[in-house]
């Protein structure tokens, strides 16, 4: 297992999709929680304004995963473009022919897509914890810290999306155009559900909803049917079932 | 006595009822360069890729080194299937780090320096893939191949693509690491390469095997003359070459026989013989058979 999280991190260290991807990650998340110190949303009848705990934990943590969750469905872009050229430059296949079997290959893109959901919550843990020690803070610094375990499988979640399409399409402009298309038909699809309780359920809103939106007008906390618990559970069945789907078409073809 | 470093029985593959393997059984001995030889569509690369765990055989099966189909023995082969295959934003060191990784080869670095000296691609070890020329990239793959002094090579067109200086270079690597006393498997429709490298060779046609053997008993020993000869009555020519050991029909034309000889025996003493024994023939020759005549014949009646 070692092994194979090896060479795939061989791989994708140097891929210039990753580095590019991940490089407008890392310097989106503090710019625009930079940014969001600057504006004043309106919020319902409120006007919020950024509060000062932002940079504080707990809230620090909150902010800055939900900053990041934006921008997973972008990171996912990378798994695409990652699985996908595995076909087209049959490396999958070098792979296999040179001692890997094809379930090894497999795994090695589950992998991946571990890997590189441990990245950018890595990131998001290390921005939020310089934040909290450059502006001072009052309390334990690890307060709050449970929100990078829902961005990790926030992230996890997104990204297992991603691969779900790259093994069924095979084609990365395909496969990309249709993971993003896919968020805007959920979230149309959403809207005449978000009366009833199935609309929790639906894949990509279960990751996102991980991360509730910390703007909120004061005092106001969202209704939501299913808690946090159960939130991660129901993001966690469709992890599995996305895997389980991409191993299936995976196996079944020749390479 | 050494282990059987292939043997397949009846492996056959089938594409929606099209057979481009019909039950092939063929079997490698150690040291043995071994040729598949056959026309574009004859099967070869659709057997090798069974033989290499990426295309899954209908029926039949095969071992490596007598251990069956186990994933582990491909990484004491050193296989190139089709196109070489790399990531074409590594350089040729980074390609060949994650083949060594994949194959366990101790000591990688020093490994990877050797074959790509052998490959003569040293000067360009940073640059990436991408920029490679074709022949660059396929002396990449022959590179690949070598990582870790793997006890057999599998080579599918090895010098596909290259121009003729490259051609050569990769012929003359490949009988030098032959003369190592390595086994190879090498397949290709180009019979002069084969003739040129092999000690031995199948030809496939339509999947199927039509002959196999050694490059002597196939494409023709030296030692034995052909011999073109036409008779007034062939019926007689023929019950009398069947009768004598020395001689033996090798292809019954319509307008002549092409008579094989043991060694020693001149078409003059063939003509002797006959007239001793009452044929009057009215045409003789000397026969010089190429091994593209032979294959496009082999291929073309069977």
């Amino acid at each position: 297992m070692m092994k194979l999280a090896l060479i795939e991190w061989m791989k994708l260290r140097r891929s210039a999709t990753a580095i590019a991807i991940l490089s407008v990650f890392a310097v989106a998340i503090p710019l625009v929680y930079y940014l969001l110190t600057l504006i004043a949303i309106p919020v319902g009848p409120m006007i919020w304004r950024f509060p000062e705990s932002a940079f504080q934990p707990p809230e620090a943590y909150h902010y800055v995963t939900y900053i990041g969750s934006w921008f997973n469905l972008m990171v996912g872009v990378i798994i695409i473009v990652f699985t996908t050229n595995e076909i087209k430059f049959r490396t999958q296949r070098q792979n296999v022919i040179d001692g890997l079997n094809k379930r090894q290959v497999i795994y090695a893109k589950f992998l991946t897509v571990i890997e590189l959901a441990l990245v950018v919550t890595l990131y998001a843990f290390l921005i939020s914890v310089l934040t909290c020690l450059i502006t001072g803070f009052e309390g334990s610094l690890f307060d709050g810290i449970e929100y990078i375990g829902y961005y990790f499988v926030s992230s996890l979640g997104y990204f297992s999306f991603a691969f779900l399409f790259a093994s069924l399409l095979k084609l990365p402009a395909l496969a990309t155009i249709l993971y993003i298309f896919s968020t805007f038909v959920e979230g149309l699809a959403s809207i005449p559900l978000s009366k009833y309780a199935v609309y929790e359920f639906l894949p990509l809103r279960s990751f996102s909803e991980l991360i509730s939106s910390p703007i909120l007008p004061n005092g106001q906390t969202e209704d939501r049917m299913l808690d946090i618990a159960e939130r991660c559970g129901v993001a966690g069945i469709y992890i599995a079932l996305f895997f389980v789907i991409s191993y299936w078409v995976l196996k079944r073809r020749d390479i | 006595m050494a282990t059987t470093i292939l043997k397949t029985e009846g492996l056959t593959k089938t594409f929606k009822g099209f057979k481009a393997v019909d039950g092939l059984n063929i079997e490698i001995q150690p040291q043995m360069v071994y040729g598949l030889l056959g026309p574009n569509g004859s099967g070869k690369t659709t057997t090798l890729g069974m033989l290499l765990g990426v295309i899954r055989p209908s029926e039949g099966s095969f071992s490596w080194f007598e251990n069956g189909q186990k994933d582990e023995n491909r990484k004491r082969i050193g296989a190139l299937l089709e196109t070489p295959n790399f990531y074409p934003y590594l350089t040729a060191v980074q390609n060949l780090e994650i083949t060594a990784k994949i194959k366990d080869i101790p000591n990688p670095k020093g490994e990877i320096e050797r074959v790509l000296k052998v490959v003569d691609l040293f000067d360009r070890k940073d640059t990436k893939f991408s920029t490679y020329s074709l022949g660059m990239k396929q002396r990449l793959a022959i590179g690949a191949t070598l990582l870790g002094d793997p006890e057999l090579l599998v080579l599918d067109e090895p010098t596909n693509g290259l121009d003729p200086q490259g051609i050569k270079d990769i012929r003359d690597l490949i009988i030098k690491i032959g003369k190592e006393g390595k086994t190879i498997l090498i397949a290709s429709h180009i019979l002069d390469e084969i003739e040129k490298v092999c000690t031995h060779c199948a030809i496939l046609r339509k999947g199927q095997l039509i002959k196999t053997g050694t490059i002597a008993q196939i494409i023709g020993n030296e030692d034995v003359q052909l011999i073109k000869a036409h008779a007034e009555d062939m019926d007689k020519l023929r019950s009398f070459v069947n009768s004598k050991n020395d001689y033996s029909i090798y292809r019954d034309n319509e307008d002549a026989f092409i008579i094989s000889a043991a060694h020693g025996m001149k078409a003059s003493d063939f003509n002797k013989h006959c007239f001793d024994n009452g044929i009057v023939l009215n045409q003789l020759s000397t026969f010089n058979e190429t091994l593209e005549d032979q294959f496009l014949q082999i291929v073309k009646t069977s």
